[in-house]
């Protein structure tokens, strides 16, 4: 076996030939510096091997190091492999020893279609923030809408609510199931939503409409982005929102069709970078 | 002729004698659940603290969010039109009124005589509300009448990027973990309130005078910056939370 050659991780008889040895086949991995959460995906040209999410507020250099020094021990490859790496998010410039870098939604739309071929719009629901996609067979975002700027409508209007309700994400998940109109929220805004939320609670409204008019009430929100875009068959579901069962389902009843939901919906940008890190490698 | 003025808000509830211009007496109490009840109640107080009976005032006419359900008033008038008219009888020079209390901020045009001539409000979004600011006071964990006199004290205030209270909020956390000062982020928090203000103001125009109201009048530290960005200083009357009633009294004693 030779010493990879470590200064030129893409030349033949470094890398790929070394994690080839070790049965892996050629890595790539992506990496999204979001503004809350780190996400690493590595994968070889079939399968995703590892993915990693983490809220963090640790700058991004650092965070990807340590992630990928993480990822390396528990593939069991030594400390000195090198895979190429592409960075997304917010923060990609941060990465400085990434090979590539790639625009967040492109890498979302990639990593989306990777997932389900047939996916033709993917709505995207974060923490602090909701877009919605329209993406060609290849790959292409045709039309995107987005909200960065208003907490309704994302993961912390979700949060908030859990904290006035005193229920987990599940819990509320549970408590909706079976309702199918829950109460108004007439209010769009999160803080005055909340405080509406209280009074109906004190007024003695039975939780399980209350949860159910919440999540009718991001619902109205995603719709908005939704609507901009055009909603194609399939709809892919991504984000760390996508996981609540109850709003997904609120928002199947609202599109009338069902929705798809990758088995991590976080890691989807993160994905899209690998995949775009596997773009031209082995071609020099 | 003694007439009254009777402002029930979303949380105080007002009642104002007026006579021959002058304000006999007032009450001013919290709007409990039972609208109807709350506007009696302060009727009642408003007259202990007179020599002449109920059936001695010739006209009622009520105002504001609860208005609808006070079965005794002659007259409902809407709060623009009643805060115009307060802001007016208090200083007949007025010809822009801006009344923010913890739930909506409203700007109102008034002409000569007193009437709205033009009005914008935001009740929609709490970022341009008194709320932004309890919201930041709970998040400092300060006094809620502490932070506008403490944001004068920076001379290098925080720019605030996020628009939206909620996002601001977790701003404030992650400034306040990096250990800056407290003047310094209600500086920035104050300056972001009132820009936002000010573009709500200039929907209908800043004429001078400016007559502040609501519970932000009470807050130095909007009225300088607003000062600075309209560049002459505000009137703020000692009677802000009356402003309302005042209004609805002058309307009930104009025939």
């Amino acid at each position: 076996m030779t010493t990879p050659d470590l200064n030129k991780p893409s030349a033949p008889g470094t890398l790929s030939h070394w994690t080839e040895e070790q049965g892996k086949g050629t890595l790539f991995s992506g990496i999204n510096i979001g503004t809350e959460t780190v996400n690493l995906v590595v994968m070889n040209e079939d399968d995703i091997l590892h993915a990693h999410t983490e809220v963090t507020e640790e700058g991004g250099f650092i965070v990807s190091q340590r992630l990928l020094e993480q990822a390396k021990r528990k593939l069991m490859l030594p400390a000195q492999s090198r895979m190429t790496l592409a960075a997304t998010g917010i923060g990609k410039k941060t990465v400085t020893f990434a090979q590539k870098q790639s625009s967040d939604m492109v890498c979302h739309a990639r990593g989306a279609l990777w997932l389900f071929p047939e996916a033709r719009t993917v709505l995207d629901i974060g923490a602090s923030g909701n877009r919605a996609m329209s993406v060609s067979k290849a790959g292409k975002v045709e039309k995107f809408a987005l909200n960065s700027k208003c907490a309704s409508g994302t993961g912390s209007f979700l949060w908030g609510m859990t904290k006035v309700i005193e229920a987990s994400f599940e819990e509320m998940t549970s408590l909706s199931s079976g309702i199918e109109h829950g109460t108004k929220i007439s209010n769009y805004c999160a803080v005055f939503a909340e405080s509406e939320v209280i009074s109906k609670i004190h007024g003695g409204e039975p939780k399980s409409r209350i949860v159910a008019g919440i999540y009718d009430a991001v619902v109205d929100r995603l719709m908005e982005q939704l609507n901009r875009v055009g909603i194609r068959e399939e709809v892919v579901v991504t984000g760390g929102v996508a996981r609540n069962t109850g709003l997904i389902r609120a928002l199947e009843r609202r599109i009338g069709r069902k929705v798809r939901v990758p088995q991590d919906p976080q890691i989807v940008g993160a994905l899209g970078a690998a995949l775009f890190a596997r773009v031209n490698v082995g071609q020099e | 002729m003694i007439v009254a003025g009777i402002d029930v808000g979303s949380r105080t509830t007002c009642a104002l004698f007026l006579a021959e211009g002058k304000i006999l007496s007032y009450s001013l109490i919290f709007t409990g659940a039972d609208s109807a009840a709350t506007a009696r109640r302060a009727m009642d107080e408003a007259l202990s603290k007179v020599d002449f009976p109920g059936d001695a005032v010739e006209r009622i006419v009520a105002t504001g969010y609860g208005r609808i359900l006070v079965p005794f008033a002659h007259k409902i008038i809407s709060e623009i039109s009643c805060h115009a008219k307060g802001a007016h009888f208090l200083f007949p020079s007025v010809r822009t009124v801006l009344d923010m209390g913890g739930q909506d901020c409203k700007a109102i045009r008034v002409d000569p005589h007193g009437n709205p001539s033009d009005f914008v409000m935001n009740d929609k979004c709490a970022a341009g509300t008194g709320r932004f600011l309890e919201v930041m006071a709970e998040a400092l964990r300060l006094p809620l009448e502490e932070i506008g006199p403490l944001s004068l004290h920076s001379d290098q205030p925080i720019t605030i990027n996020s628009f939206c209270t909620v996002f601001a909020k977790a701003e404030v956390g992650l400034l306040m973990r990096e250990g800056i000062p407290k003047k310094d982020i209600l500086a920035g928090l104050h300056r972001a309130l009132s820009v936002r203000i000010f573009s709500l103001l200039k929907k209908v125009g800043i004429e001078k005078d400016l007559v502040i109201t609501g519970g932000i009048a009470k807050n130095i530290g909007v009225v300088k910056v607003m000062e600075e960005k309209i560049g002459f200083p505000a009137l703020i009357p000692e009677e802000s939370p009356l402003v309302g009633a005042l209004g609805a009294a002058v309307v009930a004693g104009e025939r």
